[in-house]
């Protein structure tokens, strides 16, 4: 299951993690996250092992999404050694994603 | 309260407009109300969501992705739900509606304005309709949808679904008031 992450375990489980990071901003009340809730959470099963897939309510992470300045949601943020390496944004199919993971593994 | 703003994103059309999108644009946000709108940078769309912004209120964008790509987004909204298309953009302002007001716009415009209508029409859709007809720019259309009365395309019940706005001012007006339309539509849906 995707980590959920906020303003608190941001840095400890995102920018300090030794693997990659996908990082999800969504907020409830936008239908293209809600597309993209499944693919994310099958991308955190199929990389349990090489890499750490999060999830971030930007309602309840101000601090997070104006650090990384999160307009645009949905939007997901690909992170190598605690620094944003590439980004996507809006609802695109599962391939999109995995391209840019797996680029960083 | 959200209130969603269908307006065009022309910049070439009279100033007039372009005030009064900017009046409406501080008196949503003077009143607290959360605003949604088209996301674009230009024409009303823009003028609206830079008063909005001015004023220290809130506005959500919703936008197409290739809209973004052509770079035709406003880029200093408070958020931007990117959609992958037209009809998943007009799913998604609906859906976070509590009313909507129709400025002057294009075919875009009268697109949302009318199914708005049809929703509320079908009772699909609750909130209040309001059309701020600006120097008598929805004249023309009103009396279209006289005629669709007269000539029982629609119910005389029906006229209700829609109100009219001749400012600014009486448009959040008419939000405050928020008056609810007839119990059930779906009684007076078929005709």
């Amino acid at each position: 299951m995707a980590i959920a992450v906020d303003d608190q375990n941001f840095d400890e489980i995102v920018v300090k993690s030794g693997k990659p990071v996908m990082v999800d901003f969504w907020a409830e009340w936008c239908g293209p996250c809600r597309m993209i809730a499944p693919i994310v959470e099958e991308i955190s099963k199929e990389y349990a092992d090489r890499a750490v897939v999060a999830k971030c309510d930007v309602d309840n992470s101000p601090g997070v999404a104006a650090k990384y300045g999160i307009r645009n949601i949905p939007t997901v943020l690909f992170f190598k050694d605690g620094k944003v390496a590439d980004k996507q944004v809006g609802a695109v199919p599962k391939n999109n994603f995995l391209t840019k993971l797996n680029a960083l593994l | 309260m959200t209130v969603c703003i269908f307006a065009s994103s022309s910049s070439r059309i009279d100033n007039e407009y372009s005030l009064a999108a900017g009046e409406l644009g501080k008196l949503l946000a003077e009143a607290g109300m959360d605003v949604v709108f088209g996301g674009g940078g230009i024409g009303l769309m823009g003028r609206l969501a830079d008063s909005v912004l001015s004023n220290n209120g809130s506005i959500t964008g919703v936008i197409p992705g290739f809209m973004k790509e052509e770079g035709w987004d406003h880029h200093g909204v408070t958020k931007m739900i990117v959609t992958h298309d037209m009809g998943e953009r007009k799913r998604q302002m609906f859906a976070l509606a509590d009313a909507v007001v129709a400025l002057p716009g294009g075919v875009g415009t009268l697109e949302e304005l009318t199914e708005a209508i049809t929703l509320k029409q079908l009772g699909l859709f609750k909130g209040s309709i309001i059309i701020l007809n600006t120097r008598g720019f929805y004249n023309t259309l009103i009396r279209f949808l006289e005629e669709l009365i007269d000539g029982q395309f629609l119910r005389f019940e029906h006229k209700g679904i829609w109100q009219l706005a001749s400012t600014p001012e009486e448009a959040v007006g008419l939000l405050l008031k928020n008056e609810p339309w007839i119990h059930d539509p779906r009684s007076i849906a078929k005709i």
